[in-house]
């Protein structure tokens, strides 16, 4: 052949490998794989009769006859499970039948988990039971590996055969005794949905309670009361995981529970309390929030710093169309009677939670574009591109789609006809759905590859597992699937893609041979990878093979660091890549424990302030029911200043309708001390400042007043208090009834003295309309004049700066679906006409900070917006809408929010939401399905859309804005500042190198349900690198942890005030005068 | 294809040929054809089912009962002397247009076009009448009624329906929409009830316009009992009360209790799995309960029209008052109590209903109805209702309306889902509203003497 034939080969050959998706679905005559989950529906057996009907089986994949191949085990619930084995080259033979694994025939069958059970080198099989059954049918099974491919049920003698409920077992060394012990999840058979039902999560029911086994010396032992586990009848387990989540050397349990009742994440207390209960559930202590109908699971390190992340899944839609169909309430009124009656923060979407250094997880799932999945029962974290960074694969599907609102709303009158429910139920067409697969991109966001990596068929797939199942050193993807047959998706990633794999064989000791609980470290190109081998994972199934690490292409010899369950350790240098390492307990060595060095951290936690924020608990909701958020709920802000001359900050904390604010002076040991304000009582403190405007050198006070639910003319009023050596007197100022927002000094027309502007924010009940911003002119003696500014928007903060360098102090102001919008300082006025307005950059501003960033001598700004972890989008092209008027003429303001769902823009609200709001559209959508694709032009006639007013947003991201030479041009922060909304920012040298760094804070928990508790910015300190470059400090060099809603930094002194919502403002104290320890290279 | 054309329009020239040569009805023919309140009851039925299909709360179910009536009635009382419009006696209503004195109208079409007008214009799901109206109208003409003088009355029944929908859209509906009621969690007060937790319904009511009452808070209720958990005080001897009578529910008041659920949005939960079974609010009952003994008494058109005009007013204003007291003393439901200070497992035969608990509306409307209806239609009328039968409800007999309201009324007892004071002072709320409705509107030019 001549050379250029060859090329234009590999050419030919290149471009279509291109095409090829990463996976390929095989066929079963080839593989032999022909097994079918297929359901029987009966008039007994239902899903009204069960409602776990549909829950699908799973699926192990382990080597059962330790030939170096993985061979694979599916369950059926009413049909036989089946076992086949692996013949090399993707080839499988049936042996279910000489086996003796096809489970008990008239049985339920649900997970399945491979396990070395006896310890005797040979992988056992257990099997779970469910279903309508009695008791003796839902035993379930240990069939124990006669090292023949026969197997025996032993699970009485062994004292695993449960009669639960159950949906999975997991086999791990929980008390590091060497041996294997087994963790057990039950659910209920019937679902109480009662939410008030608190009392009776701690009373234990046998048959839905979750249980711990504890192997004493071949025989299994339940332990779950004194080992502290929750075994109640609320408890709906869909899936457990194993990992030691707090990185102590023992294992860890993460538990999902359908419904209601809360997720557990059981902490190990046996490294720390041995003589207590083995478990301690912390996931409040830990997590903000968790999935509500939380399904599958896993446990794995998503983002390569070691720590254990975490992913729920639950029933969330991607699309409009199903979303709308199959919509979830949004009832806060609900959500608060479950919390008040002792249940935690849940929501109806997928969960990543990623592990902060304190242990604590930020949950970051809408940011990294994995919230909604459809109705999932598997997740996986494996890396399937063997780019060394773990990818997500969610197997989903349900066989009919009963929450079709249509059906729960109409179904009854077919039923007046003759068709009772069940028949109907049996006639729904069940939607079938792809699987999801994501690629990481290495930075905490994921890309959907469905289309790209070959899942692109719809199916309804329940357990999910992978394995390497051709030993060419990729993962290849089995489902079990409902009346279909189970599918087998091969990894072409080795053949396509010129990516390197390192696979590791575990010879574990002689108690666990297979080394069940070791923890693998592998680090290569700069990055630290970890794999914990806990096989049980995804939903009802079970990933038993070699574990599997990418080196990416260009690979190099790596280190890799064995973790036995024990604590043993043995490390390998230099270790080739693409081949498959065998390690030995045996050769492993006792570790050297060395205590982790921490940094000295910047801050540390101080007593704090005696000023515990009290949430206005007022529903705003209930005024205004499609509100984006609840708008009661606000403040504190704070002011800073040295209000009594003794060279010590002082500050004053807002109030609100609940509490009256307050004035601390700061002691000179450094605590705080409240001093009394006359005439201060409990109004909304929207915010305020202290400045001396009467120049007598003596700082007076300025407050705000307002807010949502203040309709009261004189609660509106903002106030004045002039300094007088110490004592405040109150002192008359223009009569106002704006909600304002925020208070900034500015001297406008540059007579010396101190004149202010008042934001004017939204106007009380009547969101998104807004009131006026105003000047307040001194003439030097407090005596002030209002000057309007006129309706400006939903302004939330400003900064005074002079933009343009004319020596004239302009204002940049921002808000709430508004533009940035710099007022220009005409020589001591300010006029419309003199307004730039930056419709890039109309976002959901919270918050506005000044400072010199790039050392240039002028002020540039950094912007606080609502981040990118919530399901809204806005860009310029596809911008997020509020549109406004009285639709209906009867007085209310009517608004409707809109946003781009996958490409289009669609209303943000539920068909009974839209017409509890305008109550003539139900005219227009008599079913849900009419109101699928509607846009608002669907809603309205185009003359009421033309005279409707309206106010986009085209950017999520909080931002710095650079002044150059009076324009403002924004630069990115990194995707960490972008996790939660930034509601608080301080800007400081905290590395003392003459620039600014960044803190910023924020959250908020009471947004609309649909939005979500956005509460992932546990603090976040971003160091200025110079030319616009900003890089996360971690919270271990900078001592922030911060939990909740903040509102407000200040910093006094040295230290950090923290104005937190409802709760106590926290305090930090810094380094009083010595040298940064906030060193460039760490 | 040809000839097909050619053999229909012969069709048609034969029928036309035929109608042609029929004798014209006269108006007295086809008026006294046409005046079965059979017709009327149909249109009635359906929009019940128009109602139930759009899932109205039974106060909104009310409204729209009423002014549907209201048209009907209006268009019906001029071509009657003995009877007289409701202008100047309702709150704020004028009489709407006359008919054009010479010409001809049926009168019965009439009543029955602004019925079904108004009917369309308050509810959703139009397309239930489309189907219904064609045949429905097309009886009419059946039953005589020339061209002109059909669409004379159309046109009439609709302006009477647009001069009653003009009077509808001034009685603060409208302003009352999109609020939700406060859930405080206050020890004692209302919170969101099991399966389905949903929003307390129509929190505003009492902002509506009142139909006969001054205000309406005019026939407020004896203040609830304070709630108190101390064993043996008033409240908590009720709470046992509920809580012991549905651990040991007979079948009779299982029967008793189900029959007049009227709960027009049962949830239906397993697991994910949750459908609604959705029937007859308790104002479209005691429509169909007057319907029932109207059709049982033979009562002629007018006089069964004032029944349901009147008893609607009953309804409504019950309802308002009703619910006027329950935002006002927004007590919790038993349910709520006994699942958290007796037993978490408790449940009550009936779906708790989305609403603060005091009074029971069932008691306060039921009442009002029975009043004004026993007024109209007699007292010891012995009767069947089976109007529930096809929603699986049953059927019973009763020796008199009130005995179906007293019926009615315990029955929330025997559900679950009432103490026995709401019952108690909810029928006497109940009863002064439908004594002052009699007091207050007159139907007949001599009804003060009938009365």
């Amino acid at each position: 052949m001549k050379p250029y034939l060859v090329c234009l080969c590999c050419l030919l050959l290149f471009s279509c490998s291109e095409k090829v998706p990463l996976f390929e679905k095989t066929d079963q005559k080839a593989t032999g794989i022909a097994f079918i989950n297929q359901l029987q529906e009966t008039e007994q057996e239902n899903v009204l009769a069960f409602e776990y009907f549909y829950n699908g089986g799973g699926v192990a994949a382990g080597d059962l006859n330790n030939d170096g191949l993985i061979d694979l085990f599916f369950t059926g619930n009413q049909v036989a499970n089946k076992l086949y084995l692996n013949k090399g080259e993707m080839t499988f033979t049936d042996i279910s039948g000489k086996a003796g694994v096809g489970g008990r025939p008239t049985g339920w069958k649900t997970g399945v988990t491979l396990a070395d059970v006896n310890a005797d080198g040979w992988l056992d099989i257990y099997i779970c039971y469910s279903g309508l059954r009695p008791d003796s049918l839902r035993q379930n099974q240990l069939l124990i590996n006669n090292h023949n491919l026969t197997f025996t049920d032993r699970a009485v003698e062994y004292g695993l055969a449960d009669r639960g409920y159950s949906v999975q077992a997991t086999f791990f060394d929980y008390d590091r005794d060497g041996d294997l012990d087994c963790f057990l999840i039950n659910h209920n058979l019937k679902n109480y949905q009662r939410k008030e039902a608190a009392v009776m999560r701690y009373e234990r029911d046998a048959n839905a309670g979750d249980k711990l086994f504890r192997n004493e010396n071949g025989h299994f032992v339940d332990v779950s009361e004194a080992a502290g586990i929750r075994g109640n009848a609320l408890g709906f387990g869909l899936s457990c995981a194993v990992s030691d989540i707090n990185g102590d050397g023992w294992p860890d349990i993460y538990v999902t529970n359908d419904f209601v009742e809360d997720d557990y994440c059981y902490i190990n207390q046996q490294g720390q309390q041995p003589a207590g209960p083995a478990f301690r559930d912390e996931l409040r202590q830990r997590i903000d929030h968790t999935s509500y109908s939380a399904m599958g699971a896993d446990v794995a390190d998503l983002n390569n710093d070691a720590r254990p992340d975490i992913m729920t899944l639950d029933m969330m839609p991607e699309s409009n169309a199903r979303q709308k169909t199959l919509p979830w309430p949004d009832n806060w009124n609900v959500y608060q009677a479950q919390l008040q009656n002792g249940f935690w923060h849940q929501n109806m979407r997928n969960m990543l939670q990623i592990q902060q250094p304190n242990g604590q997880f930020a949950e970051v799932g809408q940011l990294a574009g994995l919230s909604a999945t459809d109705w999932s029962w598997g997740v996986v974290l494996a890396d399937f591109d063997l780019d060394g960074f773990k990818d997500v694969f969610v197997s989903n599907g349900i066989l009919r789609d009963f929450t079709n609102a249509d059906f729960i709303k109409f179904s009854d009158e077919a039923e007046l006809t003759g068709r009772p429910v069940l028949e109907q139920i049996r006639q729904m067409p069940s939607t079938p759905t792809n699987n999801y697969i994501f690629r990481n991109n290495g930075d905490l966001t994921f890309t959907n590859e469905q289309e790209g990596w070959g899942f692109s068929e719809p199916t309804v797939s329940n357990g999910c597992a992978y394995a390497d199942l051709d030993n060419d050193g990729d993962l290849d993807i089995i489902t079990n699937n409902l009346n279909e047959t189970a599918r087998v998706y091969r990894n072409t990633s080795r053949e396509t893609k010129e990516a390197a794999y390192l696979s590791i064989h575990l010879n574990g000791s002689t108690a666990n041979p297979f080394g069940v609980g070791t923890t693998v470290t592998v680090d290569a190109n700069g990055q630290r990878q970890t794999q914990e081998f806990y096989p049980t994972r995804g939903f009802e199934s079970c990933s038993h093979g070699k574990l599997i690490f990418g080196l990416g292409p260009d690979a190099k010899p790596v280190r890799v660091r064995i973790d036995w369950p024990d604590g043993r350790t043995q490390t390998f240098n230099g270790v080739m890549p693409n081949i498959t390492l065998p390690v030995h307990y045996k050769q492993a060595v006792p570790a050297t424990t060395s205590k982790p060095v921490l940094p000295t951290a910047l801050f540390e936690s101080s007593a704090g302030i005696d000023f515990r924020h009290q949430i206005d608990s007022s529903n705003s909701f209930d005024r205004q029911i499609l509100l984006p958020m609840q708008y009661t709920a606000s403040g504190p802000r704070m002011a800073t200043g040295d209000v009594n001359n003794d060279g010590q900050e002082d500050i004053f904390i807002g109030g609100n309708a609940k509490q009256a604010g307050s004035l601390f002076l700061q002691q000179p040991d450094g605590s705080f001390s409240p001093q009394l304000l006359p005439g201060l009582g409990a109004a909304a403190n929207a915010d305020a400042v202290l400045a001396d405007f009467n120049g007598d050198k003596q700082l007076d006070l300025y407050v705000v007043n307002g807010g949502y639910a203040v309709n009261d003319v004189a609660k509106k009023q903002d106030q004045l208090w002039l300094n007088t050596k110490g004592m405040f007197t109150a002192k008359p100022i223009p009569q106002e009834a704006e909600n304002g927002s925020c208070v900034k000094v500015i001297d406008v027309d540059r007579d010396g003295d101190l004149d202010l502007f008042v934001g004017g924010f939204v106007k009380p009940f009547r969101f998104p309309a807004d009131d006026e911003s105003f000047l307040l002119i001194n003439d030097g003696k407090a005596n002030f004049t209002k000057r309007s500014l006129g309706r400006l928007g939903m302004v939330s903060d400003a900064a005074v700066l002079d933009v343009d360098r004319d020596g004239w102090p302009d204002l940049v102001v921002v808000g709430e679906w508004m533009p940035v919008t710099v007022l220009r300082n005409q020589q001591g006025k300010f006029s419309a006409d003199q307004q730039t307005v930056y419709e890039n950059l109309a976002g959901w501003w919270n918050r506005i900070e000044k400072a010199d960033l790039d050392g240039d001598g002028d002020d540039d700004l950094i912007v606080g917006n609502m981040g990118l972890n919530t399901g809204i989008k806005a860009s310029e092209e596809l911008p997020a809408t509020l549109t406004y008027d009285d639709f209906d003429l009867n007085g209310t303001l009517d608004f409707f929010m809109s946003y781009a769902i996958q490409g289009k823009v669609y209303p943000a609200y539920s068909r009974d939401e839209i017409c509890e709001q305008v109550p003539t559209l139900r005219k227009r959508f008599t079913t849900y399905k009419a109101y699928t694709d509607a846009s608002l032009a669907d809603c309205f006639d185009e003359q009421q859309l033309s005279q409707a007013k309206s106010r986009r947003i085209t950017e999520l991201r909080s931002l710095v804005l650079e002044n150059r030479t009076g324009t403002l041009v924004p630069h990115s922060l990194p995707l960490s500042a972008q996790v939660a909304p930034v509601y608080a920012i301080l800007a400081n040298d905290f590395d003392r190198d003459g620039t600014a760094d960044l803190l910023l804070m924020g959250n908020n928990s009471r947004m609309r349900l649909r939005i979500g508790k956005v509460d992932a910015n546990h603090g976040l300190m971003l160091r200025n690198l110079g030319n616009w470059q900003f890089a996360e400090v971690s919270p271990q060099q900078t001592g922030l942890y911060v939990r909740g809603d903040v509102r407000d930094i200040k910093k006094a002194g040295n230290q950090l005030i923290v104005g937190m919502s409802g709760q106590k403002a926290l305090t930090f104290s810094g380094p009083a005068g010595k040298q940064s320890r906030l060193k460039r290279n760490q | 294809m040809n000839l097909l054309l050619r053999y229909n329009s012969l069709l048609v020239v034969l029928v036309l040929g035929l109608a042609g040569c029929q004798k014209p009805a006269t108006p007295a023919e086809y008026n006294a054809k046409a005046a079965n309140p059979a017709y009327y009851n149909a249109a009635l039925d359906k929009l019940t089912q128009v109602v139930i299909h759009d899932i109205f709360s039974p106060p909104v179910a009310s409204r729209i009962y009423a002014y549907a009536n209201l048209a009907g009635y209006e268009a019906l009382v001029p071509f009657d002397p003995n009877y007289e419009s409701l202008g100047g006696q309702l709150k704020r209503f004028q009489s709407g247009p006359k008919p054009e004195p010479g010409k001809d109208y049926c009168f019965p079409l009439a009543s029955a076009s602004a019925f079904l007008t108004v009917a369309r214009a308050l509810t959703f799901s139009v397309d239930f009448y489309d189907e219904f109206e064609k045949p429905f109208y097309e009886q009419y003409k059946k039953d005589g009624v020339p061209d002109e003088v059909y669409d004379r009355s159309l046109a009439y029944g609709e302006a009477i329906a647009k001069h009653v929908l003009d009077y509808a859209a001034k009685d603060n509906y409208k302003q009352t929409r999109g609020f939700k009621h406060t859930v405080t969690n206050a020890d004692g007060t209302w919170v969101p009830t099991p399966p389905a937790y949903m929003d307390a319904a129509e929190p505003q009511w009492n902002k509506l316009r009142c139909w006969a009452m001054d205000t309406c808070n005019q026939f407020m209720p004896a203040r609830p009992y304070a709630y108190n958990l101390t064993k043996g005080s008033p409240y908590q001897k009720e709470l046992q009360e509920v809580y012991e009578i549905g651990k040991s529910l007979s079948k009779q008041q299982q029967d008793i209790a189900y029959f007049w659920d009227d709960n027009a949005f049962v949830m239906n939960v397993a697991g994910h799995v949750s459908y609604a079974s959705k029937k007859m609010t308790p104002g479209g009952h005691w429509l169909a309960i007057a319907e029932t003994v109207a059709r049982q008494k033979k009562m002629a058109l007018m006089p069964t029209v004032e029944a349901y005009v009147l008893t609607s007013f009953a309804l409504t204003d019950g309802f308002i008052s009703c619910w006027d007291e329950k935002y006002r003393s927004n007590t919790v439901r038993p349910e709520t109590v006994i699942n958290k200070h007796v037993d978490p497992q408790w449940t009550p035969f009936l779906q708790t209903p989305p609403f603060p608990e005091y009074p029971s509306g069932h008691s306060v409307i039921s009442t009002a109805a029975a009043t004004v209806m026993t007024n109209l239609m007699g007292d010891n009328i012995a009767f069947t209702d089976s109007t529930e039968f096809k929603y699986g409800h049953g059927v019973r007999s009763f020796k008199s309306i009130r005995e179906a309201a007293d019926e009615a009324s315990i029955s929330r007892l025997y559900g679950g889902i009432h103490y026995r004071s709401a019952m108690t002072n909810g029928q006497i709320e109940g009863e002064n509203v439908g004594k002052w409705i009699l007091q207050k509107i007159h139907t007949r030019k001599s009804s003060v003497a009938n009365r």
